[in-house]
This record gives structure tokens, sequence and C-alpha cells, in this order.
């Protein structure tokens, strides 16, 4: 990598990574400081979630099993943690076609000119990628933490860590794929409109799986979305080995991928 | 056509031998063969879209090429390009800075990548070009633009420089400047690839000239001799009309007869002409220095330069 690549990169990306720090921050506060005021009547609310029906609870993110109580933990990966990695996903998605943009706008031509390694120039982009990724994730984790000192309530951070991580880890996985896209086609817009229209069909074939025949039921394994379950996690303590292994294994080969065909892509 | 111009030489600091770009099936450059030698100013001159911009790009590896090698002090571009543009500065085509830098902070991350850099150079340079590096990019205009990646060309010692099209947008003051910068590069042994479609640019700086038309060399001439075969133009104001067959002189082109006014391309012997032109009424004529673009232009035909 290199580094001064990286600290420019860095600070040329640096109100939209606090942007997004922050906005996710008060999120996350506000999560759980508006959790006693729903807490009084959390039999009605689990009642109208169960009577869901389950492509719709597939939608939200509420998981297969009924909620049977509405802890502030359950609470958060709820309203919160559901949302998390699709409001990240936007971020990894600009922040994978970074060098896609830079292709087409013209500034990658002097940089490559310069005495540097293509795949400096990669790995420079997707490490202020993943750096802002785990500052925003670090900022949330400090609003649901300043969230839960404003409530007198128990709040199980240690979970809630864990939440964000495999969040986080879903987050690489987009932002590795759509890198690949990127360096595939060098081209923003179709690189922006590809990685949405693979995100999204993720998200809709997870909650459309509820509906499907059980012999195309194998499809759900393709979602990324599949793996993603926060409210298993909360009630675990402990990570889901499958879907760590699945979003680190998308998100590095991907970013492999991505640095070998960048490699030998002609910028013109 | 194909020219090839091999000088024998054992090291040339550029050296392409079949040289071939293809987008697709759009040619970009075909069967380039080129040799330059150290401390020269070179010229690549051609219209828009003859295959310039794709040779500069295929130099500095951006691209590949579709066939053919090329090699720049004696490495070959493909095999360790890292080297060559540690030796190299660059002015591109069609300059897009970092909107978000200071033009001090992209020439300190431009000039952390070369083992050269020389942070009095680029000083010195700035003060040369008038430039001020506090102002944000976004805030530069195209000649503000243009001047900072002269800069960061220049700034870290380079063996070799290649310049597309590098005085646009310059005004004429620091085009000055620039022209003579190149030629105190030259005076210290650097070698100069220039591609231009400014005359009067490269007549004032070059050493020799390679034409490219449609993606193919047409020719390489010392800049010297191409003057010596430069068509000069002539205007005569004759003291009565007279018609275009009774205006016999030899090695002339008639352009025109317009009343007592008569335009002539003149490529034949001076001396000769001056004879010829004792015998007709000529009350005044007008016969300016030769300029390089008339010659150009005969390898191009009608194409615009």
């Amino acid at each position: 990598m290199s580094w001064s690549l990286f600290t420019s990169n860095l600070k040329l990306s640096r109100w939209g990574i606090t942007a997004w720090a922050v906005i996710l921050f008060l999120y996350g506060l506000l999560t759980l400081y508006i959790y006693p005021s729903i807490s009084g009547s959390t039999s009605a609310i689990l009642e109208y979630i169960n009577s869901l029906p389950e492509v719709l609870k597939a939608a939200f993110g509420y998981g297969d099993a009924d909620i049977v109580t509405l802890t502030p933990d359950i609470f958060v990966t709820m309203e919160f943690a559901v949302l998390w990695p699709l409001l990240i996903g936007v971020y990894a998605i600009f922040s994978g076609i970074s060098v896609a943009r830079e292709a087409e706008r013209g500034t990658l031509d002097l940089l490559i000119a310069q005495p540097i390694r293509r795949y400096q120039v990669i790995i420079s982009k997707f490490a202020v990628f993943i750096l802002g990724a785990v500052v925003i994730a670090v900022a949330s984790l400090l609003g649901l933490m300043a969230g839960a000192g404003l409530i007198n309530e128990p709040v199980n951070i240690t979970s809630l860590s864990l939440v964000l991580a495999e969040a986080l880890l879903f987050v690489l996985a987009i932002g590795g794929y759509t890198l690949l896209l990127a360096a595939v086609f060098l081209e923003p817009r179709k690189s922006l409109l590809l990685a949405g229209v693979i995100t999204a069909a993720m998200y809709i074939i997870n909650f459309m799986v509820p509906i499907l025949d059980p012999a195309v039921e194998w499809i759900k394994n393709v979602s990324l979305f599949n793996y993603y379950q926060p409210q298993q996690i909360v009630t675990s303590g402990s990570l889901d080995g499958t879907a760590v292994a699945v979003y680190s294994g998308v998100a590095v080969v991907s970013f492999i991928a991505a640095v070998l065909i960048f490699q030998r892509r002609d910028i013109s | 056509m194909v020219i090839t111009y091999l000088k024998g030489r054992s090291v040339a600091v550029i050296k392409t031998v079949g040289l071939t770009k293809y987008y697709g099936k759009t040619r970009g450059i075909e069967d380039l063969n080129l040799e330059i030698d150290e401390g020269e100013i070179f010229g690549f001159l051609g219209p828009n879209g003859a295959g310039k911009t794709t040779t500069i790009r295929l130099l500095l590896n951006l691209i590949r090429p579709t066939r053919g090698s090329a090699h720049i002090f004696g490495i070959d571009i493909r095999h360790n390009s890292l080297e060559i543009r540690q030796r190299l500065g660059y002015v591109p085509g069609d300059v897009v800075l970092y909107d978000g830098m200071t033009g001090m902070d992209y020439l300190r991350l431009m000039g952390s990548f070369h083992r050269n850099h020389d942070g009095r150079r680029l000083r010195e340079l700035q003060e040369r070009l008038e430039l001020d590096l506090t102002r944000k990019a976004r805030t530069y205009s195209k000649g503000m633009k243009q001047k900072l990646v002269i800069i960061q060309a220049f700034m870290n010692d380079p063996e070799l420089l290649v310049l597309d099209e590098p005085t646009l947008g310059l005004d004429p003051l620091i085009q000055r400047q620039f022209y003579d910068l190149m030629l105190e590069e030259k005076s210290h042994g650097k070698t100069i690839f220039l591609s231009s479609h400014i005359l009067p640019e490269v007549e004032r700086v070059c050493d020799r000239v390679g034409i490219v038309r449609k993606g193919h060399l047409v020719d390489i001439e010392r800049v010297d001799t191409l003057k010596h075969r430069k068509v000069r133009r002539m205007e005569l104001i004759l003291s009565r009309e007279l018609a275009e067959d009774e205006i016999k002189l030899e090695g002339v082109d008639i352009l025109g007869v317009n009343g007592r006014r008569v335009e002539l391309r003149v490529h034949g012997d001076v001396p000769r002409l001056l004879e010829q032109l004792c015998q007709l009424p000529v009350e005044d004529m007008s016969f300016p220095e030769a300029s390089l673009e008339d010659t150009f232009m005969e390898f191009y035909g009608e194409e615009q330069t």
C-alpha cells in the first residue's frame, strides 16, 4: 500500500465518512432513547410483528422464529441493525466505484503515470473504505452506548458489538464486489447500477424465500442477506461462523480478483 | 505507407518496433517504428485522432499494445514500467485534478512516489510559473491546472519528459517561459517527447519531428531540413492586371489572381524566381518567412492540423 496515497484518499473522503459517522451515531442513540416510550406496549408490538406474513417479517429482517420478548437489544436489532448494512451498503457501493470514477474523470491517468504499482492504488483506496466503514461502525456503537446511558434499562453492549461486527463484514463484502465490478468495467455508472441491482436482488431473494417452492429454496444461499441474522447474535451472544466465512470470503476473493483485473486493464 | 526510421544506435531513450494498438476494431496507432535519442526534443505532430495520445499512453503503460514492442531507457515498457516511470515526467493532454486538494497537496502526493523528488526545484518552478499552490484545485483556471502539471512533470529531475499538448491554456508569457524551460532541460541532456499540433511551438524547440496521420507515422525529419523544404507564399501587387496564363513562372503554383493581386506558392529556387519576376510589372511584393505550417499542410492535404 502507498501510505501517501492512503492519507490523500483519506483526506479527500474525511467529510463523507464524518457525515456517515455522525448520522449513524445519532441514529443509534435515538433508537435506544425511544425504547422506553414503546416498552410499555411491547406485547401489542410483538403480537403485531408475529402476526405479519413471513415475507414481510423476512423483508424487515425479523427472522423466522417468533419474537417472544422485546428487550432493548432485540429492539435495536429490529430498528437499527436490520437497516445498518443497507445504509452503509450505499457508502460501500459509492466507495467501491471510486476507481472507476477516477478513471472516467481522468485523475487516474496522471496517478498511474507515476512510479506507483497499480495494486498500490487499489489497495490504498480499499483501505480507506475499510477504515471509513470501521469508523462508522464504531460511531454507531458509541451512539448505542450513549443511548443506553440515557435509558434506565439493561443493554448488552457486547452482543450489539458483535451484531455491528457482522454487519461490518457484510458491508465489506458489498464493497468488495462493487470494487470488482468497478475494476472490470472502469465505468462508474455501469458499476454503480450493477452493484445496486445485485444488492437489491439479494435483498428481494431473501424475503421471497418463505413463498418460494421448496425445490428452489436453495437460491436463498446466494443472498448475502440470508446470512445476516442480528437477532440470533443477540440471543446466542456469538457470531455466526457461516456468516463470517461467507462475508469474509466474498470480500477477500472479490478484492483479489479486482486487483488482478485492474493490473491488466487499459486505462483509456 | 510505413516509414521505418532506425538509426542503429545501441540504446535509444525511446525505441518502438511495430508498435500497434487497436481498440476493438478501431485503430489507435499501427506499426510505429521510432527511435528517439538522448538529449533531443522530438516533436510528435498530427491532427486530432491521428494516434499521438495513444502512442503516449502506450509508452506510459496505461494501455497495452495489440502487438509490437516499446523500450524506454532500454527497458521493455511491459516488464519494468515502474523503473521507467521513476525516471520520467508526464504532462497529460487533458488535465484533471483532485478538486479537494490544494496545488501543494497534489504536488506533494505526486512527488512522494519519486526517489528524486526535490522540494527546492518545486519552489523554483512555482516561482517561475507564478502559481499559487495554496488554492484548492477546484478554483484553478485551465491555465493554472496546466502550470501545476508542468511543475509536477519537471520537479523530479526526470531524464525523459513526455508532454502531450503541454501549452494548451497557457498565456503567451508563460508559454515562452515554458519553452525556455524545455530548452534548459535539453541543455542538461534531458530528452523530451513533445506531442503537439502547434507548429510554431514545434519549430521553436524541436530538433526532429515525426508526423503521424491516420495512425501511421508518415515521415520523420530534422526541423532544419523541414525548414529548408518549406513551401513559402508570395504575394505580388502588379502595376496592371494580367491573366493567369500570362504569368509564367517556374517553381511556383499560382494560388489565385484577384485584379492586380497575385498569390503564389513558391517551392523552387528563389534567385531564379526573382530573375523571372523582373519580367513582370511588379509594383510591390510580400514574401514572409516560410511557415512550417504550409509545409506541414502538404502532408495532410485538406485535413485540419
